[in-house]
């Protein structure tokens, strides 16, 4: 694993070398002792209620009556009703990893659990199938590339708790079950959704790292620092501070991370939901606006602000400084250079985000404006030119057309255009509708260029999506956006609830298991119902959009004449009620019963812009600026266009087509739930206020989800797919079955696994909570065998590979020594000194093959000289006797002519 | 004293000063891959073993000297047992999900580095080179061919 550069995210949170992120995680042994000596009788020992704390420790003194007399942990002695008295688990469960372990669930047990947990920092617990987090207001040493490579690759069950064990068991399931996959984190504003998210984005980012081309491309950007450098760029536009949390994202996103065949990153794609846009021009006494606003401010670039036309002071600017114009803990100088190079990261040009800087700061500028009435006239007219010249010249139009455009906008009227005057608050109106515009579209830009560069053209196979999104909203006062916020959450929850217990129970049934079907009274259909039915509440909303003459009011009693009485979730406030008097209509969300007032509604749905000035826009010399307010063609929608189709489309609408899109894509994957809780609302560090987080358990289903789980058999396979995951914990005795199922059950009861633990359904085996992580085990410990010897192979393979390798080398290097060597022996050698200086005379390139070859032609001549020799001699010694021979005869022969004349005289 | 030949002999002391760096030791972190080196296939904990089950410190720290390694050697060769092809490509049947003679390649990746005595990702990546095909599936009785075949 490569160590990532560090950066703005990644060294949050960054388990140093010498940190050990294990206390943060799970109780150390000293810990565990004292748990186990704690005083503990399963007669006596039970929680009961208390007003500050939630539940405190009792001990039972008399439970002979009708009521129970306690001694609590606080020296008080009270009688108590059967039911209020809550039973204590034994201490073994004391800071319980998996709270659905537990021998007692009740909600003391499960407030004491997280809560001990917490005051140890310990933030990750498991509660049956899904991750619950506290968020711990600091920064702890429980993240970081050292801590991915403790969890890389480990079941549930081997590690702590811990979000990382969540991801990676989501990467394993893509991966066995070839399966998109999603984790889901939700929770209230504050409880720390945000920072798990990118936590998991960097666990992804670390472990699936795309392989590295060969050669030295280190220039270019990979892909696992760009999918974590969105983040910045993105917290810079779309998260500000709030009176909860300092860093709220004001938006809601769904990040889906790629990977190819080999289980590598392959790319990544963001969508976005809803920026809170009034926050652009107006912000609550101890809140603050968009951070990019002040980030740019306080860059400390004198030639980035001159270019910009902007001071350093946020209180120069009035949309930007109705709050606090700081945050504790935030450098907003050092921000801004994290924001600048997470651009530089992404690939984005100087002039795009010079563009993008220059569009912000004219939004910020805009709010300047000021408006005066004409004399004796309701037209108003800009009162500010110095405002409107720096603003026109960041957006890249005309000032003059600019402020004509918004005092006497053109309009049409049956099939003309005529000029159309405005009073001030008219055109205060149109200023801040326009602004709120300009910067929304540029951060869906923003979301779009990510994209571009998140995009690469590698195969993408899977993909891990990661859903990050605003929890359930209660306010003093509702509205619009808290409607849509809640109804998203309403349906995020029916997803959970559909997922973990509607399905499940069905699934019993369908398979034939004995089961009692509970009713986990969680049912929102009513309130999702009352909401996005035809005739629900957005449809009607959606009509009086673009009736004519609508007003809120309107709105208001066509919602009463439909739904009051008629839908078990809708409420009309009862007159002269003295609660939650601004409210016109109350809905029964699963989170609680929410007032809304319906004031501005039609207007902030119509979301109408002054066209005039978006048709200036459109033809902007800022190309960004143009890019993002898009020619449309013209249709009936009159003056109420959108970018993108052609009709018009109101924001509820908008929003809805794509909360349907988000649901269908969860839909086909498999999810994984992470709770983000909120201890306390003062930031405080290991604090938990108990009534704060019991309310949150209720509210998103811990509690139930536990109780299902335990009751349950939430691990199911399919007999083929269990026969060939398991066969090898039985090998021997399902050799020759073929059936499935009867291999199954083979195997089952070859390992002698408890009859209760499981179930036997038509097409699937069931288990109880735990039981397949601890098969899962057994079979890791048989494949652990025969893994290791192929490991071992492999290591003496490659081994063997490098040691080839290192004697070639070896090789190599002795022949240079042995030359070098005798060259150290002959280089103070005269010869050989006179040797060097005549060489190159000499036209000896290869002497040794010379000599080789003399030699050789020596040796064949020797040979040659040898038998020639050789055959001399025998000729000599031939030619010795066929002399003597030669002599006898000549010797005959004179003998015989010696008597020849004799004879020839005798004849004669 | 182990029964080597000489010429045995000399190969191990060859090999042994390939990794020895000039102290005519080597650590004991050294011993296994020169183990391996010469032929043998041994676990982690067949080598922890002869080794005498050392501290995790002392694996950089201690060192044998060749006359030392030659009885580890040796013992290391005695346990040896002859791997069984059939035993592997059983193994691996495990991840077939399609009964079709490959498995993918993420997931053998995967069991790798995370099961038994564990590789490290840059002992997987070159044990995979070639392995995968486009679609990234491995067949795995070449693969273990490829990791059997000692030339």
């Amino acid at each position: 694993m490569v160590p990532r550069p560090t950066n703005k995210e990644t060294a949050k949170g960054e388990c140093g070398p010498g940190d050990d992120p294990m206390p943060f995680l799970r109780p150390t042994e000293k810990e565990q002792i004292a748990f186990a000596s704690m005083s503990y009788d399963g007669k006596k020992s039970c929680w009961v209620p208390h007003k500050k704390e939630g539940f405190v420790r009792a001990e039972i003194q008399d439970s002979s009556g009708e009521k129970v007399t306690v001694k609590t942990s606080k020296g008080e002695t009270l009688s108590l009703k059967k039911d209020d008295i809550q039973q204590m688990n034994p201490p073994k469960f004391e800071q319980a990893a998996d709270m659905a372990n537990m021998t007692f669930l009740n909600e003391a047990s499960v407030l004491n659990n997280l809560r001990t947990r917490y005051a140890c920092l310990r933030i990750y617990t498991y509660s049956g199938l899904f991750c619950v987090c506290v968020n711990p207001y600091k920064w702890l040493p429980v993240y970081g590339v050292k801590v991915v490579s403790m969890f890389r690759g480990k079941k549930r069950s081997e590690m702590p708790p811990h979000l990382f064990s969540v991801a990676d068991n989501a990467y394993h399931d893509m991966l066995t079950d070839r399966e998109n996959q999603s984790i889901l984190i939700t929770g209230e504003s504050g409880a720390g959704k945000t920072e798990n998210t990118k936590k998991v984005i960097q666990y992804f980012a670390n472990i699936a790292a795309a392989v590295p081309k060969d050669g030295g491309e280190t220039k270019k950007q990979n892909l696992e620092d760009q999918i974590v450098q969105t983040n910045p760029v993105l917290e810079a536009w779309g998260n500000a501070k709030t009176i909860r949390n300092n860093n709220s994202s004001r938006f809601g996103k769904f990040i889906r991370i790629h990977f190819g065949t080999s289980g590598k990153l392959s790319g990544g794609d963001i969508e976005s939901y809803l920026l809170e846009k009034s926050r652009v021009i107006f912000q609550l006494p101890a809140e603050r606006g968009y951070h990019i606003f002040y980030q740019l401010m306080t860059s400390g670039d004198q030639g980035l602000l001159d270019t910009l036309q902007i001071t350093n002071n946020p209180r120069d600017y009035f949309w930007v400084s109705q709050g606090v114009t700081t945050v504790d803990n935030m450098d907003d100088k050092q921000e801004y250079e994290f924001t600048d190079e997470a651009f530089r990261v992404l690939g984005f040009s100087d002039e795009e985000k010079l563009n993008a800087y220059r569009l912000t700061c004219g939004v910020m500028v805009f709010g300047n404006m000021a408006y005066k009435q004409k004399p004796r006239e309701e037209q108003a007219e800009v009162d500010s030119v110095d405002v409107s010249d720096k603003v026109s010249y960041l957006f890249g139009i005309s000032s003059p057309e600019f402020c004509k455009s918004i005092t006497r906008p053109r309009v049409k009227v049956g099939t003309e255009y005529v000029q159309k005057g405005q009073n001030i608050a008219q055109c205060k109106n149109s200023t801040g509708a326009l602004g709120k515009a300009v910067y929304d579209n540029l951060f869906k830009w923003i979301v779009y260029r990510l994209n571009v560069t998140l995009d690469t053209k590698l195969p993408k196979n899977y993909f891990v999506g990661v859903l990050d999104i605003a929890g359930f909203e209660i306010f003093e006062f509702n509205t619009f956006e808290q409607l849509c916020i809640n109804f998203t959450n309403e349906k995020l929850q029916q997803f959970f609830n559909h997922h973990m217990f509607v399905l499940e129970q069905e699934e019993y049934k369908k398979e034939g298991i004995e089961w009692e079907f509970i009713d986990f009274g969680m049912d929102l259909q009513a309130c999702i119902e009352l909401l996005e039915k035809p005739m629900g509440v957005f449809s009607i909303l959606e009509e009086e959009s673009i009736v004519p003459k609508a007003t809120d009011d309107t709105f208001k009693n066509k919602l009463y004449e439909r739904h009051e009485k008629k839908s078990s979730a809708f409420m009309k406030p009862k007159v002269g009620g003295k609660v939650k008097s601004n409210a016109h209509f109350s809905v029964i969300h699963y989170a609680g019963i929410v007032g809304y007032n319906v004031g501005g509604w039609l207007d902030k749905n119509k979301d109408p812009l002054n066209q005039t000035v978006v048709g200036l826009f459109r033809k902007s010399t800022n190309k960004l600026m143009a890019s993002i307010f898009p020619e449309v063609p013209e249709d009936t929608g009159g003056s109420k266009r959108r970018k993108g189709g052609g009709s018009f489309q109101t924001v509820s609408a908008l929003y809805r087509e794509q909360l349907n899109k988000l649901m269908t894509n969860l839909r086909n994957t498999k999810p994984h739930f992470v709770r983000c809780l909120i201890p306390n609302e003062m930031k405080q560090s290991g604090v938990m206020d108990a009534a704060l987080v019991l309310g949150q358990l209720k509210c998103n289903g811990v509690l139930e989800g536990i109780r299902i789980c335990r009751k349950g058999f939430p691990n199911r396979l399919q007999y083929p797919e269990f026969k060939q995951r398991y066969q090898i914990l039985a090998a021997k005795q399902v050799a020759n079955i073929v059936d499935s199922k009867k291999a199954t059950e083979t195997i089952l009861s070859a390992i002698e696994l408890d009859l209760a633990l499981y179930k036997i359904g038509h097409t699937k085996i069931f288990f109880k909570a735990g039981v397949l992580a601890d098969l899962e085990d057994r079979r890791d410990d048989i494949l652990a065998v025969i893994v290791t010897k192929m490991q071992s192979r492999s290591r003496g393979k490659l081994m063997r590979i490098e040691f080839q390798k290192m004697l070639e080398r070896q090789r190599a290097a002795r022949a240079i020594q042995r030359n070098i060597r005798k060259f150290l022996q002959f280089r103070d050698w005269q010869w050989w000194k006179l040797y060097t200086k005549v060489k190159p005379l000499l036209n000896v390139v290869r002497v040794e093959d010379e000599l080789k070859a003399k030699d050789e032609e020596i040796a064949e001549l020797k040979e040659k000289h040898e038998k020639e020799e050789k055959l001399r001699k025998e000729y000599e010694e031939r030619c010795v006797t066929l002399l003597a021979d030669k002599n006898n005869l000549t010797l005959q022969l004179q003998a015989v002519s010696e008597m020849c004349p004799k004879a020839s005289a005798n004849s004669t | 004293m182990s029964n080597f030949s000489d010429s045995e002999l000399a190969d191990f002391k060859e090999a042994f000063e390939l990794f020895d760096r000039g102290t005519e030791k080597i650590f004991f972190n050294q011993v296994g891959s020169l183990i391996r080196a010469l032929g043998e296939d041994p676990t982690n904990a067949d080598v922890n073993k002869v080794l005498g089950n050392p501290k995790k410190e002392e694996l950089n720290t201690k060192q044998v000297s060749f006359e030392e390694f030659l009885p580890m050697l040796a013992q290391i060769k005695r346990q040896a047992v002859p791997p069984n092809i059939e035993d592997f490509i059983e193994g691996l049947r495990v991840f077939d999900k399609e009964n079709n003679g490959t498995v993918m390649g993420a997931e053998l990746r995967h069991v790798l580095v995370s099961l038994g005595e564990k590789l490290t990702e840059e002992e997987v990546e070159q044990l995979m080179v070639g392995q995968e095909d486009t679609n990234g599936c491995v067949n795995y009785e070449a693969l273990i061919k490829m990791v059997m075949d000692d030339k």
